[in-house]
């Protein structure tokens, strides 16, 4: 009998589901039936079984006997009062700024980059920027504990070279020396050290964000 | 109640002789297949200790949803997925697959000493079938093994993979397919 490309495949996934144990009692009765009649499909499920075999066989290789040891120092490492920072992923705190001025003009000066930088087709971004964000690694996600793989791409500053997000202010002034009461959002962005904002990494502008809004809120209220 | 699991729960509530137990019970197993996925045993024994310190880290988290080797054998596949994602071994496994060719890997064996002819092939045979295993794709070949060697269901599999139980059907059965065609008497797919 001619059987349709995906009865076949289906049959051979269920010749290896029954050496699995994995096939509810209809579909194993029916199966069981088929092989009592084909020799040719006996043999197939009897090529499936030997390569089980095989594997089962390998050989295994011998446990070192300080696995153990080596093993268990590390955990009291790990245990140690000192331990959950050296086995805590790497992460920077973020910087905090410390007066609401300060804050003020960096929500503003993030504004405005972010809004220069959406304003600015892809392909003129510089190549650094455009490769800054890494691909979401392979989740985890119900790992007992959810591990920074230990080659995992740091958050990406921005390189010396980069070229900056907008044009360069000519002249910047001090950001202390302008009155923060009167200037302009312009002002206070053009008196931002650029370079202070491409060192800021990704969660600090994150930071930021919050604290526009917070902002935005007590301006509202 | 699953011993595993009886030792595990002991380790969580302070009895960390209860950890040295499952280490017994179980790096020798997870060194194996590790070893099998990474196809370095100094890889895999590194790999044997993250996922035992993982366990200890994660003792007072535990609750006991689902055998130990469930949960064992998971945190051991995403590390070696992990580990066979890292850059410079893609480059390593990249170059052992173009060595071994479209079909497979060479299965070239070095010069052995004289041994009783049997033996012999039956060494040829396991080197085969293990050059096979490593030259699959990880998934199949993590499938494969949890199936067939540790009888793990394909639902369990499905929970170390991120994947469903058919997507676990089909990756068994293509390791399983491919490694016997390879065989000696089977058939090329």
């Amino acid at each position: 009998m001619a059987h349709e490309p995906d009865d076949r495949l289906r049959s051979e996934e269920d010749l290896s589901a029954l050496l699995d144990g994995e096939l509810d009692a209809e579909r194993e009765a029916e199966l069981r039936a088929a092989l009592a009649h084909s020799p040719a499909l006996a043999a197939r499920l009897e090529a499936l079984r030997a390569v089980d075999a095989g594997l089962r066989a390998l050989p295994a290789p011998p446990l070192p006997a300080d696995l153990h040891a080596r093993l268990r120092a590390r955990a009291a490492v790990e245990a140690a009062p000192s331990g959950a920072a050296r086995a805590a992923p790497a992460r920077r705190a973020p910087r905090r700024f410390r007066s609401a001025p300060a804050l003020a003009a960096a929500a503003v000066a993030a504004a405005l980059a972010l809004v220069l930088l959406l304003s600015r087709p892809v392909d003129e971004l510089p190549e650094e920027r455009v490769a800054e964000a890494p691909p979401a690694p392979a989740p985890v996600p119900d790992a007992p504990v959810a591990p920074a793989p230990p080659d995992a791409a740091p958050l990406a500053t921005a390189p010396p070279d980069a070229a900056p997000l907008a044009p360069a202010p000519p002249q910047p002034e001090r950001l202390a020396e302008v009155d923060l009461a009167t200037a302009s959002d312009e002002e206070i962005a053009l008196a931002m050290d650029w370079e202070l904002l491409q060192e800021i990494e990704l969660l600090e502008r994150l930071d930021l964000l919050e604290a526009m809004a917070e902002l935005e809120a007590r301006g509202r209220g | 109640m699953d011993e595993s699991v009886r030792l595990m729960l002991a380790f969580r509530d302070g009895d960390e002789s209860a950890f040295d137990g499952l280490f017994q019970r179980w790096a020798g197993p997870l060194l194996r297949y590790l070893e099998r996925m990474v196809s370095d045993t100094a890889t895999a024994e590194e790999l044997v200790q993250e996922a035992f310190l993982r366990v200890h880290r994660a003792r007072e988290r535990y609750s006991p949803e689902a055998r130990f080797s469930t949960w064992l054998y998971r945190i051991a596949t995403n590390l070696a997925l992990n580990e066979l994602r890292r850059p410079q071994r893609q480059a390593l496994h990249e170059r052992h697959e173009h060595g071994a060719g479209e079909d497979g890997p060479s299965l070239e064996l070095a010069a052995e000493p004289v041994e009783p002819e049997a033996l012999a092939d039956a060494r040829r045979a396991g080197a085969a079938l293990a050059a096979r295993l490593a030259a699959l794709p990880e998934r199949q070949r993590a499938a494969l093994w949890l199936t067939a060697v540790e009888g793990f269901s394909y639902a369990e599999v499905a929970r170390s993979l991120e994947t469903t139980e058919k997507s676990v059907k089909a990756l068994v059965h293509r390791a399983r397919a491919s490694l016997a065609a390879a065989r000696p008497g089977g058939e090329e797919a």
